[in-house]
């Protein structure tokens, strides 16, 4: 038996923690919680919670707990195929998020329990739909208590959907810096004037941070028992938040890459030869996860996600995250996840010893990566040279189905349109012995109808 | 000062009075006074208009019986 491993992001809220042991992924929750915890089942809610699919069900585990001094039980949770970022997702994945945590605390409420945090990082994706992932986020709600966790909602959703709604959607990536959600003062300062005539967004946001202004260094005084803010004021807060994230709205418009399989792409027969090629190839390998990186709007990820392989679909365009995202909820897709990251730059660690959220590459790695029509963009377009693209392709996944997109191609020249070209090794011979040093070529199809060329590689042992 | 300043600090509130009110948060987040406060003041204003809704009837069947009483002394 390995020994148990404390997770280092767990490490807050001394409700409870994660640990793993032998490879499986467990929950310490400790006696302190115990009231809250009996609550949370007797009452009912975990199971209205579970049912209604916002909340990631566990079981209870035989497990030797990890911290025996402190714990009251351990339970095992459903795990997540991926984990993902808020500053990962696209502006409706956001939302989407933000309004599954304001339905978890109405339904809490009415329950007799309250979220105690209203944090992004608590929600993941499974199946498509955003999930609690945090057992151990609800408290007993003690009447006439205002909502604890207020500020850090506002912080983690309202004040980022208002600055991509009002401002600029990659504006999200400010969450990348704050980690516990942007800071109140500096998103009233960002919102142009005209979000002063929203009231909820006024309430919320701006006399929120104005608030926070005049209050930031008064502590309380004395206790007392009196407590004003009844059930009914809570549930209205709720209302008036909901309001305020609904009425926020984004649409691209015109992006870089939403357009970009209709307008410039392929011939019929070429793209049709492209998905029998691809698709054959996702059958010959039979992965459990696939990342399709640089994956636009989903066309080819949805060749591996129909057939129930978990696939998550990377792309730096924010506009096709979203449209991959709308099309994912029209059609309840549950096994692709659209990720709005840019590979050139993909999230680092961050937070506390730079261990609380993970990198991208530490975090999982793919049975097979789809780089369709990429690596001239990373090649030429960024500078990189192959041997780098390929070290970095072999990091991600065991398999790799590449597209190669030769210098003659109409998107390659567009690329070398206003520049000279340097790039003397980017031929097909430079490109083969570049990606050799790190896989084994095991199939090479050309495209029909065009100059495009199709590998299925297998990485290196 | 802003007029948004102004309302949160001085108009609405009259700090001692909330202050009071203030209770050393039990849960391990920092709530943060100032939205702990905004809180107080959302349902010092919310609760009052629930009981104007809840009295509604009330008030306006005593100014519709005052406007009446008008009419008829007319």
């Amino acid at each position: 038996m390995t020994p148990h491993q404390r997770l280092p992001a767990s490490f807050r809220d001394p409700s409870g923690f994660l640990f793993s042991a032998d490879g499986i992924l467990y929950r310490q929750v400790n006696t302190i919680y115990r009231e809250h915890y009996d609550c949370l089942i007797g009452s009912g809610l975990y199971q209205s919670l579970t049912e209604a699919g916002f909340m990631l069900p566990h079981t209870e585990a035989d497990t030797a707990p990890s911290e025996p001094a402190l714990a009251y039980k351990v339970i095992q949770p459903e795990l997540v195929p991926f984990i993902s970022y808020p500053y990962e997702w696209s502006f409706s994945q956001l939302k989407a998020a933000a309004l599954a945590t304001l339905a978890i605390q109405r339904r809490a409420l009415k329950s007799g329990m309250s979220l105690k945090d209203g944090s992004a990082y608590n929600i993941q994706f499974q199946r498509g739909r955003p999930v609690l992932i945090d057992t151990l986020s609800f408290e007993r709600h003690r009447e006439g208590e205002p909502w604890t966790a207020y500020r850090q909602f506002c912080q983690h959703f309202l004040a980022p959907l208002a600055l991509m709604a009002y401002c600029d959607v990659r504006l999200n990536q400010l969450l990348r810096v704050y980690l516990d959600g942007l800071p109140l003062e500096l998103t009233s300062r960002l919102l142009p004037a005209r979000t002063r005539l929203s009231f909820p967004l006024l309430l919320h946001l701006h006399l929120h941070a104005a608030s926070e202004r005049r209050y930031a260094r008064q502590l309380a005084h004395k206790p007392s028992h009196n407590r004003p803010v009844s059930k009914e004021v809570l549930l209205w807060l709720i209302g008036s938040l909901e309001s305020a994230i609904r009425g926020l709205r984004w649409a691209p418009t015109q992006t870089d890459w939403a357009n970009y399989a209709a307008e410039h792409n392929y011939r019929p027969e070429a793209l049709e030869h492209k998905r029998q090629l691809v698709s054959a190839f996702l059958d010959r390998v039979q992965p459990r996860t696939v990342w399709d990186l640089g994956a636009n709007v989903g066309q080819f990820s949805r060749l591996a996600s129909q057939r129930g392989v978990f696939t998550v679909a990377f792309d730096l365009d924010p506009g096709a995250v979203e449209l991959n995202y709308r099309q994912c909820v029209a059609e309840g897709e549950q096994h692709l996840l659209p990720l709005w990251v840019d590979l050139t730059n993909p999230s680092p660690n961050l937070g506390w010893r730079n261990e609380e959220r993970f990198s991208l590459l530490r975090r999982a790695s793919a049975g097979a990566v789809l780089a369709l029509a990429l690596v001239h963009h990373l090649a030429i377009g960024n500078n990189v040279p192959l041997e780098e693209v390929a070290k970095f392709f072999s990091d991600l996944g065991a398999a790799l189905i590449i597209e190669f997109v030769p210098k003659t191609d109409p998107q390659t020249q567009r690329l070398l349109v206003v520049r000279d070209d340097i790039f003397l090794s980017y031929t097909q011979e430079g490109f083969e012995r570049a990606f050799q040093e790190y896989f084994t070529i095991q199939a090479v199809e050309p495209i029909r109808e065009s100059e495009r060329i199709l590998y299925l590689m297998q990485r290196s042992a | 000062m802003n007029w948004e300043r102004l309302i949160a600090s001085e108009v609405v509130l009259t700090p001692g009075l909330w202050f009071g009110w203030l209770k050393r948060a039990v849960a391990y987040l920092d709530p943060g006074s100032g939205s702990y406060i905004l809180q107080l003041i959302i349902a010092a204003i919310v609760g009052a208009a629930f009981v104007v809704r809840m009295y509604w009837g009330k008030i306006k069947s005593f100014l519709q019986g005052l406007f009446s009483r008008k009419k008829t002394e007319e």
